[in-house]
């Protein structure tokens, strides 16, 4: 059954780790079919990279988003990440509209398929197809059990009415992964997923042709579906009727870690250009980088980029080493990275000023990413619902931070193995323990932090703030975790995403072979206030020491053509090797 | 075993009453909890109290699976004879 991928001719791409896509790709600065001169004019002209997409066509992109059981590449999540960022480095949209949509619907074959089910879609992925996420209907948003398209079952076939909207590739795709209202009955246990695979029946039964336009992410093709009853065989019932709730939930984990992760590429690309145009853009008599006000909003930038790298970085390898605690982290890494990601855009718009809004050359792909970022928050368990997802479940949370007593290492340490992902060990339930929570304690982790240094009184005060946070979580009342809840919940929510950021940020740079820049003293502190700038609710401005220190660790990598990304492992990181630079 | 689970169904009716959506007297343990105001948020901290009371970490899909009082009763009672 596993072995389905040998059938199709790219199952060779199974075999040994694929090219660097950087290398394909080609450098962005540079004139190209896939440079960032070109991907802003695809944009404006709302189309994919047609030689980017037969790129990764031809580099079997679709075998990332395959377990390795299954006949494909997928072993260590984080090594998906990896490959999978010089794309989001580029063109965020290209990575949506080629790729990432396609993975979450997958995830959910992966959860609750069927072994010929899984088989199959592996299959089909290996090939190159794509399936669409047909779940959306604006009416409802992220609030998925009121959905109402419907489907009826009869005759061993189900018949699908009603509409499903900005879907993307819905046009293109060869199957959409459907979730269908399937009872009357109000709850979780009322819809169903079905795979409708277009080769089995399409008109007239289903209209995709209707394409939205959007502000970001404008190159992909998000559209709308009408179905008039649609026939979908029972075969195509992924997991038990009823439980789509259920299986989106707990498949949607591996995206909500996944996507901020790859995010951080686009930032990263993001500051090595704003560094760029800060060296280079001449105003009153010097560079840009000179003025007190530039550095600190690109210093700002840079503690934001790097506690969101430490987040997500950790979250990711959370899926597979402690995946039962995994509904709250990876809501944690859904919410808190792409607010920090947009602060930072948001900040570096002002830098690059008329650059950014002229849309002036070398850096008019800038303002794509700004555009394209603002999206990230908002589909698929956007902001909201991802707090959502964590306020009712603070009461369970702090049961399990307060029995904590140590974190798992393994966790921060970056690049360490991982095994293939038990998706039957994701659950919807707050696991048994508060792992982030712990590292701000944890002998293991603390040990690498001076006594007594500015990191280290940090966490002390961080860890304090977690013992308030969790009183302050005691006195709430189940009236106030609701979708109805007061601002000052959410509040707490919000809180916690920043100490399980603090806890990940720690523990990264404590880890056996951190990044060099996590050992530098100045780094760890300057994150470290930053987080506590943000639980203050007004961030005030870095200390000059941490401004002068975060710049010239961006320019030293910007001039060395490095990823920032502590996380990134492109480049061989050797102690040695990087000591004079951060010196 | 009978008498286990009927102490748990009175206790959950203690609890479902004590959330205060709805007054006892007003509904049977085969009324589904759904209609007794125990959305999803409230299923949480049904479980939270469950965790509390029989030391036993379970997921708000135990609630979905057990849409009534008694047939939560039931489940739980298994998963403590398991336990």
């Amino acid at each position: 059954m596993t072995t389905v991928g040998s059938s199709s001719p790219r199952a060779r791409t199974t075999a040994g780790e694929p090219d660097d896509l950087d290398a394909l790709f080609g450098d962005p600065m540079a004139p190209g079919p896939f440079g960032y001169a070109t991907i802003a004019d695809d944009d404006q002209a709302r189309r994919m990279s047609a030689a980017a997409e037969s790129i990764l066509e031809e580099w079997g992109a679709g075998a990332d988003f395959v377990p390795a059981s299954l006949g494909g590449r997928w072993v260590s999540t984080e090594d998906l990440v990896q490959r999978w960022r010089p794309i989001f480095r580029r063109d965020p949209s290209l990575g949506l509209g080629y790729g990432i949509t396609t993975l979450m619907a997958a995830l959910n074959v992966w959860v609750a398929g069927d072994d010929e089910q899984r088989a199959d879609v592996a299959d089909r992925l290996v090939r190159g197809e794509r399936i669409a996420v047909g779940f959306h209907e604006l009416d409802h948003g992220n609030d998925l059990l009121h959905n109402e398209c419907a489907a009826t079952e009869r005759g061993g076939r189900w018949y699908v009415r009603g509409q499903k909207h900005v879907i993307n590739n819905v046009d293109r795709a060869e199957s959409i992964l459907i979730m269908a209202r399937t009872s009357d009955e109000p709850g979780a246990r009322s819809h169903t997923l079905l795979m409708w695979n277009k080769d089995d029946v399409t008109r007239p039964f289903a209209d995709t042709s209707r394409r939205v336009l959007t502000a970001g992410m404008r190159g992909c093709r998000l559209g709308d579906a009408v179905f008039d009853d649609l026939p979908v065989p029972a075969s195509g019932t992924i997991g038990a009727p009823g439980a789509a709730a259920q299986v989106a939930l707990t498949a949607f984990q591996v995206s909500r870690a996944v996507v901020p992760a790859l995010a951080i590429a686009t930032v990263d690309a993001a500051l090595d250009l704003a560094v760029r145009f800060g060296s280079e853009r001449s105003l009153y008599g010097g560079v840009v980088l000179d003025l007190p006000h530039a550095r600190a909003l690109l210093a700002g930038a840079i503690a934001d980029f790097l506690i969101a790298d430490a987040l997500s970085a950790v979250v990711v390898r959370a899926l597979h080493l402690a995946p039962a605690e995994c509904l709250i982290l990876t809501a944690a890494a859904k919410y808190l990275v792409p607010h920090l990601l947009t602060s930072a855009m948001q900040d570096l718009s002002v830098l690059f000023g008329s650059t950014f809004y002229a849309r002036v050359a070398p850096y008019e792909i800038f303002e794509k990413f700004l555009r394209d970022l603002a999206i990230v928050p908002i589909g698929h368990g956007g902001s909201t619902a991802c707090l959502l997802t964590i306020l009712p479940n603070l009461p369970a949370w702090l049961r399990r931070s307060r029995r904590t007593q140590a974190t798992d290492p393994a966790l921060f340490q970056l690049g360490g193995p991982l095994e293939e992902l038990d998706f039957g060990r994701l659950s919807l339930g707050a696991g048994s323990s508060d792992p982030l929570g712990a590292a701000l304690r944890d002998p293991t982790v603390r040990e690498r932090f001076a006594p007594d240094s500015g990191a280290a009184n940090a966490l002390d005060r961080l860890g304090e703030a977690l013992d308030e946070l969790g009183e302050q979580i005691d006195a709430l009342t189940a009236s106030e975790l609701g979708t109805d809840a007061p601002p000052a919940a959410f509040a707490l929510a919000h809180r916690l995403t920043l100490l399980l950021a603090a806890g990940a940020w720690g523990g990264v740079c404590a880890g056996p072979d951190a990044p060099s820049i996590t050992r530098d003293p100045l780094v760890r502190e300057a994150c470290l206030a930053r987080i506590e700038g943000r639980l203050s609710g007004r961030i005030p401005p870095l200390d000059p020491a941490f401004v002068d220190r975060l710049i010239a660790f961006a320019e030293d990598h910007v001039a060395r053509d490095i990823r920032l990304a502590p996380s990134t492992r492109t480049h061989p990181r050797h102690p040695e090797a990087e000591e004079g630079s951060t010196a | 075993m009978n008498t286990q689970t009927d102490a748990i169904e009175s206790w959950l009716v203690e609890r479902v009453v004590a959330y205060g959506k709805v007054d006892s007297g007003s509904f049977t343990p085969d009324t589904p909890l759904a209609e007794l105001g125990l959305d999803s948020v409230y299923a949480l901290t049904l479980c939270g109290d469950i965790e509390d009371e029989f030391d036993l970490d379970v997921d708000p899909t135990i609630v979905w699976d057990h849409p009534t009082i008694r047939e939560l009763a039931g489940g739980l009672s298994e998963r403590l004879a398991a336990a």
